[in-house]
């Protein structure tokens, strides 16, 4: 009885949120209001119809074989599917980079979030709305793809695979505008923002389609052919592709639909924390889907390196450290809490492994480390299974010196929350100083080898065990000793630091809950409650 | 019913509200009254769910704003002193789109919006698009939209700031109405006469700290145990205020200007009629003798300093 009242419940959450959604039907009222949307949809069916009339003209000849006009229809539905997928290239963006932010400006988000609304409803409402629109402008393109159908140029399959493809690609677009929406604070901004993103999404699985498709051209075996289908303007010649596994054969468009979901997925939990940073239950999820996608991404990096390398001994290492650099993206997210009293940002231990998914200060460490672990190991087990040889003293020196790395770059993160007021300006500092120590010195050292004429001046880069040669196992060991020094004295210094703003700050009378949420040293145990306590009223008085 | 309980929130650097507490029961219409910047609009907005407390919590109706935020926002209504609202939407639409996220059930939805909009008396303005209304009809419709769920507790946070007067007495004997339906509300503001006419508690808040709390005569009273007379006389003031000040129940009295002389004074309203029964007896000749009523303002001046967070 509890479970089938607990699944009504569920069902009913689910179609309130996804048929009914409120935010969706407000939304898409407004969009469809009036004139304006009559003559921008009219406007868009002539441009569409003109360049379809364009292009067929072009193509037309009078005295041409069957199979030479077939190939013309097909360069022409090749062509308007281009044309679809540079139109959701840039509508969607446009229209969720200022769903949320406008709202903001508008001072509604208040209202909303002061009513039993959740972060998903709202976003799924919001990417509902702007995903409708973008919906109708590929149906509108209907009757034209439909007549490549009847002319020849494509089958209906063709078609109803490319549009499936092109409508959730449509939805990371639409995710990645929602999360940089949310992140703004004026509206320009949040377009200029959106569309450098989704430029640079574009650019990456363009490059990667385009390698993919170059192999497929020159008859290479490529086991990254769903690669093809991630990409808006290679839509058709991705849709065919398959990936066999064993026995099986899975086509790759139900591969990169499954992508787009797990990346919308993930981009608007990202929002949704950014909406609602005090949500626990975000936060983990968040955090959760975090682990997972480096898991596999790593992994299938790890079926890639095997495949590149053949048959020579494999040192997972390098890949693992160039792989992991994307997270100085997140670091700053994970590590910098500042003192801001609008998040939970207080600190509240240095390392806790149970508060891995809480997102509190305390976490960061634990989860960056599980993230870097998880990183490596799914690097070298994806290798292993394809039966490559793995150098397995090379990689585990080299995992030992990425775990002290980014111990480093964590103790920056709270060097700098110790340092600064201001959550923005700690997360900037964090960066800058990842800056500083990996990518400012590149240029100096190329400059120095040149002038040397050896590579001695590497030696003093902090990525060197990254180019180390087989059987230089002790230097990464060595880089790891010194970054796990580093990192010790920088989170000697910041928890000093962090005591004494401490004391600064509190003032009043002594407030159960706000001492539970002192710095603590890691050895107290149960007793620190009580410790702080009386620490914090000595304090207090002798003020 | 609302229960506040050591309600605090810190910034970087500085304290915005110090454990503030108080309870409200249905009915209560709650005045919180501060200069700018003294914390009521942060403390609204945590029992609002909108900003998370540093610590210290709000129960409303056995619904904890930590534990169950969603609940607490079921029983609130918030107004904040600024309308937020959406361009190119009608107003039956705008009201349509909260009653549908406040989870109103979809045939129960017209006749919500019908009632809200007769309460707040704009029904004429049914199919009116929101921006094209005046400034007081926008505040009335902000009202409308806090009411389409059926809250137990309203936060109006600076509802009548920019409204006209006629607007300012319609919004006033509309939230007095809703005390009297027995809902709680909270208003802040810094017109502090009006707040007075209906409010039947109040808090003063400065520095993120609630100076006083109480029903408004107790707080009035508790601040002014002493009343001020005026007495006006012909001649000789001077010899009638030493007289004065030898009274008991007389704290001090003094000339002031015109042969006024400011009595601060303790007893009953039989001392203070023997008072002017005495002035006369002694041949003073007494062309004036009332009392000056304390208001909200005068215990507002007298125990704030203008200090903001």
């Amino acid at each position: 009885m509890a479970t089938r009242k607990g699944l009504t419940a569920w069902l009913n959450v689910q179609k309130r949120t996804y048929v009914g959604n409120a935010t969706s039907v407000r939304d898409y009222r407004v969009q469809l209001r009036g004139s304006r949307s009559v003559l921008l949809f009219g406007l868009y069916l002539i441009v569409l119809i003109g360049v379809a009339m364009t292009i067929y003209n072009q193509s037309e000849g009078t005295a041409i074989s069957i199979a030479e006009a077939q190939q013309k229809l097909h360069s022409f539905y090749e062509t308007v599917m281009i044309l679809l997928g540079v139109v959701v290239s840039l509508v969607t963006p446009a229209l969720a980079a200022t769903a949320v932010v406008t709202e903001r400006q508008r001072r509604s988000l208040d209202l909303i979030f002061s009513a039993p609304v959740t972060p998903k409803y709202y976003l799924v409402g919001k990417a509902l709305a702007g995903f409708r629109y973008t919906w109708m402008l590929l149906v509108l393109a209907l009757p034209i793809t439909a007549a490549c159908v009847v002319l020849g140029g494509a089958t209906w399959s063709d078609v109803l695979v490319s549009f499936t493809l092109l409508s959730f690609q449509g939805l990371v677009l639409m995710s990645i505008g929602l999360l940089i929406s949310t992140l703004a604070t004026k509206a320009v901004s949040a377009v200029v923002w959106t569309y450098v993103a989704v430029a640079a999404y574009l650019g990456l699985t363009g490059i990667a389609s385009y390698t993919v498709f170059t192999n497929l051209l020159d008859h290479q075996p490529d086991n990254q052919t769903f690669l093809l289908d991630l990409s808006p303007f290679f839509v058709v010649s991705g849709a065919p592709t398959s990936t066999t596994i064993g026995t099986l054969v899975f086509p790759n468009w139900v591969a990169a639909c499954l992508i787009c979901l797990a990346a919308t997925k993930i981009l608007l939990l990202g929002a949704g924390t950014v909406l609602d940073p005090s949500n626990s239950k975000l936060v983990r999820s968040l955090r959760i889907h975090g682990l997972v996608y480096v898991t596999a991404i790593a992994g299938v990096a790890g079926i890639s390196l095997a495949r590149f390398w053949n048959d020579s001994p494999i040192y997972t290492g390098p890949v693992a450290v160039l792989l992991s650099m994307p997270l100085v993206i997140v670091v700053p997210h994970l590590t910098a809490y500042a003192r801001e009293g609008a998040r939970r940002h207080r600190p509240n231990g240095l390392c806790n492994f149970r508060r891995m998914l809480d997102g509190t200060p305390a976490g960061a460490l634990p989860y960056l480390l599980s993230l870097v672990v998880l990183l490596s190991l799914s690097i070298t087990a994806g290798a292993a299974l394809t039966g490559a040889h793995i150098r397995w003293v090379e990689s585990g020196s080299s995992f030992v010196y990425l775990l002290a790395f980014w111990t480093l770059m964590w103790s920056l993160g709270r060097a700098t929350s110790a340092y600064l007021n201001d959550l923005k300006l700690a997360r900037i500092l964090q960066v800058v100083s990842f800056l500083a120590l990996v990518v400012v010195p590149l240029p100096l050292l190329a400059v120095f080898a040149q002038y040397d004429n050896s590579d001695t001046g590497w030696y003093v880069w902090i990525l060197r065990p990254m180019t180390a040669m087989q059987g230089e196992n002790a230097l990464p060991l060595a880089y790891a000793f010194a970054c796990a020094v580093g990192a010790g004295l920088i989170t000697w210094w910041s928890e000093v630091r962090l005591g004494k703003r401490f004391e600064t700050l509190s003032t009043g009378t002594v407030d159960r809950g706000l001492v539970e949420q002192l710095p603590i040293p890691n050895h107290l145990n149960g007793s620190a409650t009580s410790a702080k306590l009386e620490d914090a009223e000595i304090r207090l008085s002798s003020r | 019913m609302l229960e506040v309980q050591k309600l605090r929130k810190e910034y970087a650097g500085l304290t915005a509200v110090e454990g503030i507490s108080f309870s409200l029961q249905p009915g209560d219409i709650f005045g919180f009254i501060g200069s700018n910047g003294a914390g009521k609009t942060t403390t609204i907005r945590m029992i609002a769910t909108l900003l998370e407390p540093t610590s210290g919590t709000a129960i409303l109706n056995g619904s904890d704003i930590h534990t169950d935020p969603m609940q607490v926002r079921r029983m609130i209504g918030y107004m904040p002193d600024f309308f937020g609202l959406y361009d190119d939407v009608k107003v039956w639409e705008y009201l349509d789109f909260f009653a549908a996220i406040y989870e109103v059930p979809f045939r129960q939805r017209a006749e919500v919006i019908d009632s809200v909009l007769e309460m707040t008396n704009l029904t004429v303005k049914r199919n009116a698009f929101v921006q094209s209304l005046s400034r007081g009809m926008q505040q009335r419709l902000s009202l409308a939209r806090c009411l389409v769920h059926d809250p137990s507790l309203l936060l109006l946070d600076e509802p009548a700031s920019g409204l006209d007067p006629r607007a300012r007495a319609e919004l006033k004997e509309l939230i007095a109405e809703l005390g009297r339906m027995g809902k709680m509300v909270i208003v802040s503001s810094h017109i502090l006469p009006e707040l007075a006419d209906f409010c039947n508690t109040v808090g003063i808040i400065e520095h993120g700290e609630l100076l006083a709390f109480g029903p408004v005569k107790e707080v009035v009273r508790s601040f002014h145990p002493s009343r001020i007379l005026e007495a006006r006389v012909i001649t000789n003031p001077l010899g009638a205020a030493t007289l004065l000040s030898a009274q008991p129940n007389v704290l001090n009295a003094q000339v002031m200007s015109e042969g006024e002389v400011r009595i601060d004074f303790t007893g009953d309203s039989e001392a203070q009629s023997d008072l002017l029964m005495l002035l006369v007896h002694e041949g003073y000749r007494v062309i004036g003798f009332t009392e000056q009523q304390a208001d909200l303002e005068d215990v507002f001046l007298k125990i704030t300093t203008g200090a903001v967070n």
